[in-house]
Order: structure tokens, then sequence, then C-alpha cells
């Protein structure tokens, strides 16, 4: 790892008129004994756990992955629609009580979805990030007043920040 | 890269090896539990070796690895606020529990202060903070780890030490 020189950053901290110094200050953690030495042995334990596992497949689909991703991807763009499209009744003063399940639901599926299964996808997929913008950018429902535009921009800035994306720049485009 | 020599089981062994410590303070800084940084730190590797073969060899090995810890560490983070009903940036009175906890945690007075300053950041200027301060971390691989400009970082990273300073000498 290229670290940076210890006298640049004392010397940073000193022009900040800070009282801080790293070298005095290791953070106060540790770890059990020996972690370190058994560690790998952990991960190379579940690597060959998580390759011995049946693998769902289709006869004819390429990956187990590539069924996983397109599964999540459908159920997330099937949400959306329906969130959409009950937005709207509720506007037209169509909505009731099965709503506020609906909006639980939405939250529970949102928060708990393994996002790996989206990140694997969109890598297969090859796009660049100037295209993951632009398809976020079809999107009209980013910049409402509602609670779902601002969890759904959330997600999409998460993503952003994994594709090293800053969020400056995301909002800039989408704007 | 990893796969074309015979053994890439031994090859992956010989990463983990070399980056298992970096990675595993960077997010027990994050997380502060040791078991929650143990279950991530395990995670992240899981996940690298299964992303192996997408790694764009213009980027360092290492940097990719801290991309993911760090996503990893946030989603961590992010749901137990979920969990706790938190609000988005408050979530530092239950890290702050979790340091008390923790039996592996000895720091001394000074340092436990500086680490409760620490935990009163939002996240992202906690990463910032932490990359820098306690890795001794380039802002130039910083901006490649968070997608961000140095600029930003630099400013990120002054705002912090401002709040800390302003914290443990008030």
């Amino acid at each position: 790892m290229k670290k940076d020189n210890k006298e640049s950053i004392r010397k940073e901290l000193h022009e900040l008129q800070s009282s801080l110094d790293p070298s005095k200050d290791t953070g106060g953690f540790r770890v059990p004994d020996h972690f370190f030495d058994t560690l790998p042995g952990n991960i190379s334990n579940r690597l060959s756990t998580e390759n011995e596992k049946p693998a769902f497949a289709l006869p004819g689909l390429p990956t187990k992955r590539l069924v996983a991703s397109l599964v999540s991807i459908t159920l997330l763009a099937g949400i959306l629609f329906s969130l959409f499209y009950l937005q709207r009744d509720q506007l037209n003063g169509y909505a009731d009580a099965d709503y506020d399940q609906l909006m639980l639901d939405y939250y529970a599926i949102q928060f708990d979805m393994d996002r790996s299964a989206l990140y694997d996808f969109v890598l297969e997929s090859g796009l660049t990030p100037e295209e993951i913008l632009f398809e976020l950018d079809r999107g009209e429902f980013i910049f409402g007043d509602d609670v779902f535009d601002e969890m759904l921009l959330e997600e999409i800035f998460e993503q952003a920040v994994y594709y090293g994306i800053e969020s400056n720049y995301l909002l800039s485009s989408l704007d | 890269m990893f796969f074309e020599g015979e053994n890439p089981n031994y090859a992956f062994n010989l990463i983990v090896r070399k980056y298992q410590e970096p990675v595993y303070w960077h997010i027990r800084r994050m997380v502060i539990c040791h078991d929650d940084a143990n279950d991530i730190v395990q995670d992240v590797f899981f996940k690298a070796w299964q992303a192996l073969r997408s790694f764009r060899k213009e980027s360092a090995l290492y940097t990719w690895l801290y991309r993911i810890a760090t996503n990893e560490a946030l989603t961590f983070l992010k749901k137990k606020k979920k969990r706790y009903f938190l609000p988005i940036n408050d979530v530092s009175r239950i890290l702050e529990e979790s340091l008390e906890a923790d039996v592996y945690y000895d720091g001394n007075e000074m340092e436990k202060k500086i680490q409760k300053a620490i935990l009163k950041l939002p996240d992202k200027q906690r990463v910032v903070f932490n990359l820098r301060y306690y890795d001794e971390m380039k802002y130039e691989d910083m901006a490649e780890i968070l997608g961000t400009s140095t600029g930003a970082l630099k400013a990120s990273y002054h705002h912090a030490v401002k709040k800390i300073e302003k914290y443990i000498n008030p």
C-alpha cells in the first residue's frame, strides 16, 4: 500500500492547528490472539463451502448468477412500476389502506435485497458509467417530492459510489 | 491474471494474507465491533474472489479491495440504522455503545475520546478521516477508492479534523 509520508500528514495537521498526532494514536483497537493467523483459513473454508453448494441451473442459460441478476432486475422493475401506478391512483383518489401495506413491503424488499446481483449484472453488461447514468436519467421519477424518490435516489447514489462516480457529477448529469 | 496460473486458490490465499490486516482495520474502524468486522472482512474477500475476473487491472488491487471494504462497511451501517430506525447520519450512539462494550478495545482515555469524536462524523467523512489519519493514505489513492476528487477529500478531511479538535478541546 502506498502510504503518504508521515511527516506530510503531521505537517498538514500542524497547519490546521490541530493537536492530533497519529504517531501517538493507534485507535486502541485490538483483535483476539492469532486472529490474523486463522483468518485466511476461515476465508478459504468459506470459499470451499460456498463453492460446494448445489447450484441452481436452468438448461440453456449461461450462469446461475445471470439468472439471479435478471430475476433481481425484473423484481425491482416490477416493484417500481407497481409503486408508480399506485402513486398515480393515489393522486386520483383511488388509494386505500392496502397502499400502506405495499409501502411496508416495498421498504422490506428495497432494504433487504442483495444488491450484489445487480452490481454483477451491470458489470457483466459492460455498460460504462455514462451509459448507467443515461439509463438512470430516463427515469422521470428521480426528482419528485415523496419518500420513494428519496430512497431511490439514495440507492442510485450507492451504486454511483460503488462505481466511483461522484454524487455531484451524478446530480449535475441528471439535472 | 490470477486465473491464468495453475492454482488460483493459492494466488488468492496470498492476496488474503497480504491485505487482510489493512482491510480488516479499515472495516473495524468503521463498524467498531470486532465480531462485525470479522464477518464483513470475510464477506469482502468472498466478494473479491467472486469478482476477481471482473477486476479492472488498471486500478491497484489494494484500492479495489478497499473500495469493496468501504462499500460493505457503509452498507452494514446503513442496515444498522434501518434496524434501529435511526436518522440517516446518526448511528454514533449505537457505535459508542459498541466501543464501550467491545472486549477487544483497550484504548487509553485520549484514544477513546478521539474515537468518540470520530464517531460523531458522518459515515463518509469518517471513511475519509480514517484513511488519511490512521492508514496514512495518499489523497490520490483515496480518490480512486471513494470516487471523489482530491480537492473534495482534502476539504472533507480538514473539516473532520476541525470537528474532532473542537470535540476533544472544547
